[in-house]
């Protein structure tokens, strides 16, 4: 009769520890020592002794070997419960497969949260935890491993079997500065464990393992459709066990945004500088400073209190003397959650902000350069110069920040990939309609349609009969939202008589930032690649004119009205917007570049906080049609990054990633909701073991231990009962 | 009655050198307790004159008697004993045993207790002899009401050793036969034989007419059997060695023991003789007094 598959089904959790039931042969050898090793006494009772051993030597002997017996089987069990055996299903028996193992899919929090410092970290503890359970398993289990990441990282995609291998992968998870998508890691999850039970048929048993802070932002999606949806499937062929490592109680203090009033910064002018600091704790917080740095360089520091679940705005003023990349540090005082106290700002400054007037017809661009460059001296903030419609196939518009294409009659296809270029590198294109306009021109090149679409809406007929205001649609755009509080500036008394009427694209990202009264839009801003196009529907210039009546009539008053060179300055800075929201991103968003044809072979590296070791890492120029461009994906943690060109060309650029502030609310995910798949293991304040059960096995040291106590009183009873005790 | 507890303690008793010393300090302490004395409960029935026999003095004849009846008497003098206590002392090797919690073997207690019983007698001018034995008789003091027997008996007791085995039933016998005057058979044995011999030899003391006491002496260990590790018996009056795990074999040697002791206080009852157990971690009172007391109230 073979027995292998029988002792197959018994594993040992610490093997080492069975070797205390070689201590079982003590009572033997104890027992055959004092057979030499024994007392004496002169005895006068002898014959009531020898009477005794007479009639009851037999029972005496049967007494002492059940004794005997008891005694030993206490010392094995004591060794056994040390060694933590372990039982299979007996359904290997069944099937006759020996040596069958278990596949542990382990999945730790990666999301900053777990960053929070106790004595250590929640993640060291993670990672402990998951050490222990690889060490713990049994020789011959497979490992997987996966970061529950936003999105979730697969470290070891199939079963390793080397533990020091796994320890060591487990070791190096680097906990990146974002968020965790479950229901992306249970799909994660769900395809490692349908992968494995058809490849690798000798890992009948999966247990997924998570170790989590039980952030709230994490689980509480665990209760949505979908993730229900897989945890039932995942069920179906494993154990899901989940290990605590969070705590309670926490309080915590986050920057959550850093932002400038203004979008493009130029030398020699104030900027102000908000940071928004958040309360997540319950406690109200008083006399915490931010400190703001400039380029590294300690500029200054605010106090400020801050009540339990409120936020609060810090503000201050700062002058870049010179032009060039420079950036922002706001720094919290420290606490717990050290992640979250340090908010960057890339601040790219310009001498001044370049615009490209186009005008379609003398005249045309006159009113929106005067605009934008008033007084047209050297420290303009904006200098404009004008051009007629040749010039933009002629001029560089890499030069500029922004282009004004005013009453332009029609665009060429050359013309269009241009403008659809330049925008998607970064410039802001502003489309100001007139008289000139042929609205098929514009939809044919430019619209949804066409093959270079960055006109945010469909451009039909011009409206002849109209006598309309604007409507600032409750100033929610930043292009009007300064205007909020002063009507005084005209905005809502501008007359209009001629427009185009435009439908906005659905597309997202296309926005109305300004209406008419009867509901037609205004303004609609698109946002296109790294850039801006806007579409402003009726004319900026008083040349426009609709000489189909007798006497013509103007399209509009607007270029002629107090709002409008305020409203053009807004404008302009959403159109340049993109380039400095492209220097500003969150974690997980790719870091774009545009490098001069020119340039496309010399080198060009990125350093920042990816790199533990403060190494540089090259990156590699894609050319499309004849732009080049890089991008850089590995941004998960926050700071500086800067990119630069080598010689001969020598310049580099700044770029800061910061957190989405989700994870700051330490806020945990109440247990006892969690889906009926999901079994809590154990918790931070546990041992080191408490780790889960594997799956079809049943750890039976504690009945073990409750045998051997029953075999003491056994052995106390029987003792007292042979007469041994007196 | 009040009695010197610390003097009657074994452990006192066995820091004292000598038997005589023993016993003088026993009936000290004992006597200072006293009240009245108990030993007016051994008078028995006595004649002012008696019929001569063979061998009687011929200088104690009551000549006025045979003028007036022509019969010979003997003259009963005021001072004569009205009592006789023959106390019989097993000083078999049994006797010597001594466990580690008793201060005394056996024999020494049987010999404290039995002189402290001579020292009694002899204050009450009643007469006492002593026997000592183990498969024989090993020494016969006849009977004597003189002060100065007390020294010539525990002299005897005091030579004594044991090394014998016991032979407890002929002896019995052959003493019923040698004891010719009626009187108290106080026997201080551990009565370590076969319990029919015994009994078949105490019958025969009844049988002439004798009031028997049995003080049987026992040490602590022999009651309780205290031993719980693995011990060599190393059989005391010829018994082999024995190796055995006492703690298993307790069970079974107390109900042995307690056999022993059931069948032997049965027999006692049956031919109504006293039985007292004396344990050698007693105090000699704490057995004596009692029985004393009790044998007064019978006699009133």
């Amino acid at each position: 009769m073979n027995l292998a598959p029988l002792f197959a089904i018994w594993t040992l959790g610490s093997g080492l520890m069975l070797f205390w039931s070689l201590t079982a042969i003590a009572p033997i050898v104890i027992h055959l020592w004092s057979r030499r090793r024994y007392r004496e006494e002169t005895w006068a009772a002898m014959e009531f002794l020898l009477a005794a051993m007479r009639k009851h030597s037999r029972r005496i002997r049967i007494e002492q070997l059940i004794l005997l017996a008891i005694r030993t089987l206490i010392l094995v069990m004591l060794g056994l419960a040390l060694a933590d055996p372990i039982f299979s299903f007996l359904g290997n028996i069944a099937s006759g497969v020996s040596g069958s193992r278990t596949h542990w899919i382990i999945v730790v929090d990666g999301s900053y949260s777990m960053d929070y410092l106790g004595e250590e970290s929640r993640f060291r503890v993670a990672k402990k935890k998951a050490q222990q359970l690889v060490q713990q398993a049994r020789q011959g289990d497979g490992f997987t491993l996966v970061l529950m990441a936003d999105p979730p990282q697969v470290v070891i995609s199939r079963p390793a079997f080397d533990k020091q291998d796994i320890q060591d992968e487990i070791s190096g998870l680097r906990l990146r500065h974002a968020g965790a998508d479950l229901t992306a890691t249970l799909a994660e999850v769900q395809q490692i464990v349908e992968s494995v039970s058809q490849q690798h048929k000798r890992l009948q048993f999966q247990q997924i393992a998570v170790f989590s802070d039980m952030g709230n932002s994490t689980w509480e999606k665990s209760s949505t459709e979908v993730c229900r949806r897989r945890l039932v499937a995942l069920e179906k062929k494993a154990k899901i066990a989940l290990y605590d490592v969070g705590h309670t109680g926490v309080e915590n203090v986050a920057i959550t945004q850093l932002n400038m009033k203004n979008t493009l910064v130029t030398a020699k002018r104030e900027v102000v500088v908000d940071a928004q600091i958040r309360n997540f704790g319950t406690e109200d917080r008083s006399s915490l400073k931010v400190e703001f740095s400039v380029d590294g360089s300690r500029m200054a520091e605010r106090s400020f209190d801050v009540k339990a679940g409120e936020q609060a705005t810090v503000s201050w003023t700062h002058q870049f003397v010179e032009a060039g990349d420079h950036w922002i540090e706001a720094k919290l005082s420290a606490d717990n959650l050290p992640v979250d106290n340090r908010r960057w700002l890339s601040v790219p400054v310009r001498e001044s902000i370049q615009v490209l007037c186009i005008r379609g017809k003398p005249g045309a661009a006159r009113h929106v350069a005067l605009a934008l460059d008033p007084t047209r001296d050297n420290d303009s903030r904006v200098k404009t110069r004008i051009e007629p419609e040749n010039a933009l196939l002629e001029l560089d518009l890499r030069e500029f920040d922004a282009v004004f294409l005013c009453n332009v009659g029609r665009l060429g296809r050359d013309e269009a990939i241009v403008l659809k270029d330049f925008v998607n590198s970064g410039g802001g294109l502003v489309v100001c309609m007139g008289d000139q306009v042929q609205a098929d021109s514009y939809n044919d090149v430019l619209g949804i349609n066409s093959e270079n679409p960055i006109l945010p809406a469909k451009l039909e007929s011009v409206v002849t009969d109209a006598q309309v205001l604007f409507d600032p649609l409750e100033y929610a755009h930043s292009i009007v939202g300064p205007f909020r509080g002063f009507e005084r500036t005209g905005l809502l008394t501008t007359p209009t008589w001629r427009y185009f009427k435009a439908v906005p694209s659905k597309s997202e990202g296309v926005d109305v930032a300004l209406g008419y009264t009867n509901g037609d839009p205004a303004i609609v801003v698109g946002e296109y690649g790294k850039g801006r196009s806007i579409l402003l529907t009726t004319a900026v210039s008083s040349t426009s004119l609709d000489r189909n009546t007798n006497p013509p009539t103007r399209w509009s008053e607007f270029s002629t009205w107090p709002s409008f060179p305020p409203l053009v300055q807004e404008i302009l800075d959403a159109a340049v917007a993109g380039q400095t929201v492209n220097r500003n991103r969150v974690v997980g968003e790719p870091l774009q570049g545009i490098v001069a044809t020119a340039d496309a072979g010399v080198p060009r590296t990125i350093s920042g906080p990816h790199a533990l070791d403060g190494g540089k890492q090259r990156l590699n120029i894609d050319m499309v049609g004849d732009q080049a461009s890089w991008v850089f994906s590995d941004t998960w943690w926050t700071g500086i990054y800067n990119a630069e060109l080598a010689a001969p060309v020598e310049s580099s650029q700044r770029f800061s990633i910061n957190l989405e502030a989700t994870e700051s609310d330490l806020a945990r995910f109440d247990t006892d909701l969690l889906p009926s798949q999901i079994q809590l293991a154990g918790s931070a304040g546990d041992s080191t073991t408490g780790l889960p059960t594997i799956m079809g096995e049943v750890q039976y040291f504690r009945w073990i231990l409750v045998t051997l106590f029953l075999l003491l009183a056994v052995e106390s009873f029987l003792a007292w009962k042979f007469g041994g005790t007196s | 009655m009040e009695t010197n507890p610390k003097s009657l303690d074994p452990q006192t008793l066995a820091k004292i050198k000598g038997l005589q010393l023993r016993a003088q300090h026993i009936v000290e302490g004992f006597v200072a307790g006293l009240h009245r004395s108990p030993y007016h409960g051994f008078s028995i029935e006595f004649a002012e004159h008696r019929e001569y026999a063979p061998g009687d003095d011929l200088r104690y004849v009551d000549w006025k008697v045979f003028g007036r009846t022509d019969k010979y008497y003997l003259k009963q003098y005021e001072d004569e004993t009205n009592l006789i206590v023959y106390l019989v002392l097993d000083v078999s090797e049994s006797m010597s045993y001594r466990s580690g919690d008793s201060p005394l073997t056996k024999l020494e207690y049987a010999q404290c207790l039995a002189a402290a019983m001579t020292w009694l007698v002899l204050q009450q001018q009643d007469a006492i002899g002593l026997v000592t034995f183990d498969d024989r008789i090993r020494s016969y003091i006849r009977p004597s009401g003189n002060p100065s027997h007390m020294q010539t008996v525990l002299h005897a007791m005091d030579t004594a050793s044991a090394t014998k085995k016991t032979s407890t039933g002929p002896i019995f016998h052959e003493l019923a036969e040698r004891f010719t005057d009626r009187g108290v058979v106080m026997v201080l044995s551990d009565f370590f034989d076969d319990v029919n011999s015994v009994t078949a030899g105490l019958k025969h003391f009844r049988y002439r007419r004798h009031d028997v006491v049995l003080f049987h002496t026992l040490d602590v260990a022999e009651l309780d059997f205290p031993f719980t590790q693995p011990t060599l018996f190393k059989g005391l009056e010829e018994f082999p060695e024995v190796l055995a795990d006492a703690r298993s074999l307790r069970r079974a040697y107390l109900k042995e023991f307690n056999d022993f002791l059931t069948n032997l206080k049965a027999g006692c009852r049956g031919l109504g003789m006293d039985y007292q157990e004396m344990r050698t971690d007693q105090r000699v009172d704490l057995a004596l007094v009692p029985y004393l007391a009790s044998r007064m109230a019978r006699m009133k």
